[in-house]
């Protein structure tokens, strides 16, 4: 037991983080927010809750998932979409666009704003980490210029457009997520969304039957005729300008087999003389959010629930898991762990090693199992093979190089293995954070990748390749810095850290290599083509070639502990090249997007490996620790 | 001999391919953006040597092996090293798999660069199709239309005598046809003051109205190349029928000779099948309320009189339909989803890497157990 109280005492202080997190959530409102936050919508092809709605949208807008709100603390999104979707005009005060472009910025000739970061932490963090948020009042005058600069800036090419013009564009994509969202539940023309629905209701006999009779040549009532067609041009707006499918159909065999948004309750209506009881339901929590009752509002959610599970019961809990998902922040916490494993490895070198290796090790594995039920939830929710895009493709090569790092801590236990997987862990998390801003990184699978067999077989045996060349890389990393800076290795160690990275290395080979292939076999299954020279494919081949120089140098003996480590951090150059850089490409099947920012950052890292190993190749003389 | 053994067996050599196919396949990749993958694949992968044309004085000088060479020598190096070179035993068994698997691979890119054929065969709902068409090469039609009442016969001349400017005549064919102009890639433009005299001298058809402007080749996945050349027909006189402009995308173009008509025209080369496939149905289904699409579908039905054989089936993602040697897959719709693109890919060497798979996979797992194996024991004797 006191063997293992660091490790319990570091996990427990995750833990604690983990549940102040959890409980941050869910705002202390006496308007349920969390409850509302689970109603299940159905949009970018798949049934989702508000919760994650909200999210993303706000990630897109506001590049967080949560504001600031009245009481100048950070809140979750979801309070600032309700408050969009039920009462438009006070959100629209609230600044949520961050806008960094200081040409995008003069589109707008307002005032400068006061930064909201102080002086010092500009100071700490550069110019380009001042943040300037706007209102969407604020912006509203301007909207014109900027939607003809976005249609100026979308004609041209990706690759050719300045930096203003994919700004104007994000910019311009932002507003139009944020105002089809402000009209996704009422069109806001009435004050009261119930009241409307009874009037609507009691007025339908007459309306129709005043269209049907002019269709027919008789007769009708002329005003009723008006009424029911300013009342079509009305929906018709709404349809067009709504965003979310609100509203599940069930057909005779009970199945949901259509979503459509709130504007066609105007049909239900027309033909059926009631709008269902969800429109009924989505009325009294909009009214009740409009009169400021909370107590009104949360009944009215409740009975939302009830309606939805009278549809279909399956697809509240759902969404319930996801929203779970979304307040756990799996992700989140596993990075934080991993910092705070790495400092625990990092004092490990200058005092306590023991106790403090072990409380690492327990902080790691602790982290391994929250990133594990991340990639679990994930599966869950969508029901893909964990990788299904860039983004997902980071949280996995970080989790597959955390658990050989584990493996390799748990053979050799010094101290090498943990940090590895705190480095990589955490690196990879961060690298995902930034891939997600481009929105809900749960998206439907195109046509092309849509096959769990392959996505479970070659993608997975691919990433892991990339995992294992990648922590093969960052131990070379870590065993030059420390050979040459400080005089702890010793010729053991460096043998060491040599079979370490042998095994890895032949561990790389075989996945990268047996990925690479399986992917062949999947093209020439769906395009009848072994191999057709696509960037991936090729990115793929040069990371199993590498692998392949550094073993056989090994073999020929042209390479020793020291050469094999610089090789094996060469290997995070060509891994980064072809998990990034051929990304950047932008063309091919394998080509998901154009990351211009990211591509500093890959040359910022390809740049530093590449100094570690000319630091490296620097006479072993030279070096503080003697390896023989 | 002995210099020329140690030569190919060694772990230099080997080395060295493999770091030239390193470079060589990064340099190729970035060069995609320029050429396209098929312009990319054709200047570094599929030669001898990648050229450096020296602008000016337009000539060609080698800077770098290309991919047979690279591959052809790490073929030899594999090769004579498994005959001279390796220790036969069970503790490198896996290694060894692991070459021969590397072997045929290497083998299988070999006959699949050189007789692999992608063409596309595109069919409207309702329609059949006995043909597909090049996605590369193009060839010269000349349809005789006095054959039947019912049939016309096609004479087609291969793309190389266009480019080698060669007369193309048949000996059913009265006239022949001697080219003026070949331009692989071109735009087409309307003729006015400002036109070169080169492009006049075009009298016939089309031709009299447009004329084409020579333009670099393209290797890009949704550029096309459209060839366009300026030919003449004589008679077996030699007295000249007319001048034409043909180019890629332009309708046939009619002509009368001796009483009967004939038209002709530039097209994509085709293959034409001993069976035909009919379009019941394209469907293309999207996520609700997205544009993502979830599947592309084709129903269709395969007849091949020959044979006695009729039969329905469904191509769609990830599940071509293979018939006859021939791969046809589903790339691509047109016409508001009512006309479907097959690709159709013939390689004799697809069963290769399925071969060379297997012996990698076995071959690195067991020497990876192996490893594993003789790593823990030592460990076991330490401790």
């Amino acid at each position: 037991m006191k063997k293992r109280l660091p490790a319990i005492i570091a996990i427990s202080v995750l833990l604690l983080y983990f549940a102040s997190n959890y409980r941050k959530q869910s705002p202390k409102t006496e308007i349920d927010y969390a409850a509302f936050g689970k109603t299940s919508i159905h949009l970018n092809g798949r049934i989702q809750p508000l919760d994650s709605v909200a999210r993303n949208a706000l990630l897109g807008i506001r590049y967080k998932r949560t504001f600031i709100g009245d009481d100048g603390k950070k809140t979750p999104a979801i309070v600032w979409l309700t408050e969009l979707m039920m009462r438009p005009d006070l959100a629209h005060e609230r600044p949520v666009f961050r806008i960094q472009d200081e040409d995008v910025q003069a589109l707008l000739k307002l005032p400068k704003k006061p930064s909201s970061r102080s002086k010092v932490m500009i100071a700490l963090l550069g110019q380009g980490s001042e943040h300037f948020y706007f209102s969407f009042n604020e912006i509203g005058p301007s909207l014109k210029v900027i939607s003809e600069q976005a249609q100026k800036a979308s004609e041209l090419e990706d690759a050719q457009r300045s930096r203003f013009q994919k700004a104007v564009i994000q910019l311009a994509r932002a507003l139009s997520n944020y105002s089809a969202l402000s009209q996704s539940l009422h069109h806001g023309q009435v004050a009261s969304f119930r009241q409307e629905l009874e009037d609507l209701e009691n007025f339908a006999p007459a309306g129709v039957d005043a269209v049907n009779r002019r269709q027919l040549g008789e007769e009708y009532d002329e005003n009723s005729f008006n009424q029911m067609m300013s009342i079509g041009f009305l929906y018709q707006g709404f349809e067009q300008s709504s965003k979310l499918l609100t509203l599940p159909s069930v057909d005779a065999n009970e199945d949901i087999n259509e979503w459509n948004k709130t504007s066609t309750l105007l049909r239900q209506v027309l033909q059926e003389g009631q709008a269902s009881e969800i429109v009924h339901s989505y009325a009294k929590v909009v009214d009740a959010y409009r009169n400021e009752n909370a107590t009104a509002f949360n009944e009215g959610v409740r009975a939302l629930h009830a309606d939805l599970n009278a549809v279909d019961p399956s697809i509240l809990p759902h969404a319930g898991v996801e929203q779970l998902f979304n307040f756990l922040e799996p992700f989140y916490i596993a990075a934080a762990g991993y910092v705070m494993a790495f400092l625990a490895v990092v004092l490990s070198w200058v005092r306590w090693p023991k106790i403090l290796n072990q409380a690492a090790f327990g902080l790691i594995c602790a982290c391994a199992i929250i990133h594990t039920a991340g990639i679990l939830f994930r599966i869950y929710i969508i029901g893909y093979a964990p990788v299904i895009n860039l983004y997902s493709s980071a949280i996995f090569v970080g989790w597959g190089a955390v658990f050989l790092a584990i493996a390799l801590e748990w053979l050799f236990k010094n101290s090498i293995g943990n940090a590895t997987a705190a480095i990589i862990g955490f690196s990879t998390l961060l690298v995902a954070h930034h891939l997600s801003a481009s929105g809900d990184t749960l998206e439907m699978l195109r046509a092309v990748l849509d096959n769990n067999f392959w996505l479970a077989t070659h993608v997975i045996i691919i990433t892991l390749g990339y995992s294992a060349t990648f922590l093969a890389g960052f131990i070379g990393f870590i065993f030059i810095l420390m050979s040459v800076f400080s005089n702890r290795v010793d010729k053991k160690t460096a043998r060491t850290f040599g079979s370490m990275v042998y095994g890895i290395v032949c561990f790389a080979t075989l996945f990268s290599f047996v990925g690479t292939i399986l992917g062949g076999i999947w093209a020439d299954q769906s395009w009848g083509r072994f191999w057709g020279w696509d960037p991936k494919e090729n990115g793929a081949l040069l990371i199993v070639v590498w692998n392949a120089i550094i073993l056989h140098c090994k073999w020929a003996g042209f390479a020793r502990t020291r050469g094999i480590m610089i090789l094996a951090i060469f290997g995070n150059v060509v891994c980064s090249w072809s998990w990034f850089g051929t990304n950047m490409l932008g063309i091919g099947l394998h080509a998901y997007g154009f990351m211009d920012e990211a591509f500093t950052y890959l040359v910022g890292f390809m740049a530093v490996q590449v100094l570690v190993m000319a630091i490296g190749s620097f006479p072993t003389r030279f070096w503080k620790s003697q390896i023989g | 001999m002995k210099p020329f053994i140690k030569f190919f067996t060694s772990f230099e050599l080997a080395i060295s391919c493999m770091i030239l196919g390193l470079i060589l396949v990064f340099i190729g990749t970035l060069d995609q953006v320029n050429l396209g993958i098929h312009g990319a694949v054709e200047k570094y992968f599929y030669t001898f040597f990648v050229y450096w044309v020296v602008p000016g004085i337009e000539i060609t000088v080698p800077y770098f092996p290309g991919g047979y060479t690279i591959g052809l020598f790490l073929l030899a190096n594999l090769i004579t090293a498994l005959i001279f070179r390796f220790r036969y035993s069970w503790k490198k068994s896996g290694v060894l798999m692991v070459h021969i698997g590397v072997i045929t691979l290497l083998v299988g890119e070999l006959i699949s660069s050189m007789m692999q054929v992608d063409s596309a065969m595109i069919i409207d709902e309702g329609a059949s199709s006995n043909f597909s068409e090049d996605r590369q090469i193009t060839e010269l039609a000349v349809i005789d239309h006095g054959v039947s009442t019912k049939t016309d016969r096609v004479y087609a001349f291969p793309q190389e005598m266009m480019e080698t400017m060669q007369d193309c005549r048949h000996e059913e064919l009265p006239f022949k046809i001697g080219f003026n102009q070949y331009m692989p890639n071109s735009v087409i433009l309307r003729r006015d003051e400002s036109t070169p005299s080169k492009a006049l001298i075009a009298n016939q058809g089309i031709g009299l109205d447009m004329f084409a402007q020579e333009i670099p080749k393209t290797g890009k996945m949704d550029d096309v190349n459209r060839t366009s050349a300026i030919l003449t027909i004589f008679d077996d006189s030699g007295e000249v029928l007319g001048t034409w402009l043909a180019s890629l995308g332009f309708p046939p173009q009619k002509f009368t000779f001796q009483g009967k008509d004939y038209s002709l025209e530039i097209r994509r080369k085709r293959y034409y099948y001993p069976f035909d496939i009919h379009l019941n149905d394209f469907s293309h289904d999207r996520y609700l309320g997205t544009n993502i699409p979830v599947n592309f579908s084709s129903e269709i039905e395969l007849t091949h009189p020959e044979r006695g054989e009729k039969r329905e089936f469904l191509i769609y993602m990830n599940h071509p339909l293979r018939y006859n040697g021939l791969t046809f897959f589903q790339s691509g719709f047109a016409n508001d989803d009512t006309t479907t693109i097959l690709q159709v890919v013939s390689n004799p060497g697809r069963h290769l890497p399925y071969l060379s798979c297997g012996l990698i996979f076995v071959g690195l797992t067991v020497q990876f157990l192996i490893g594993l194996i003789s790593f823990a024991g030592r460990r076991e004797k330490k401790s």
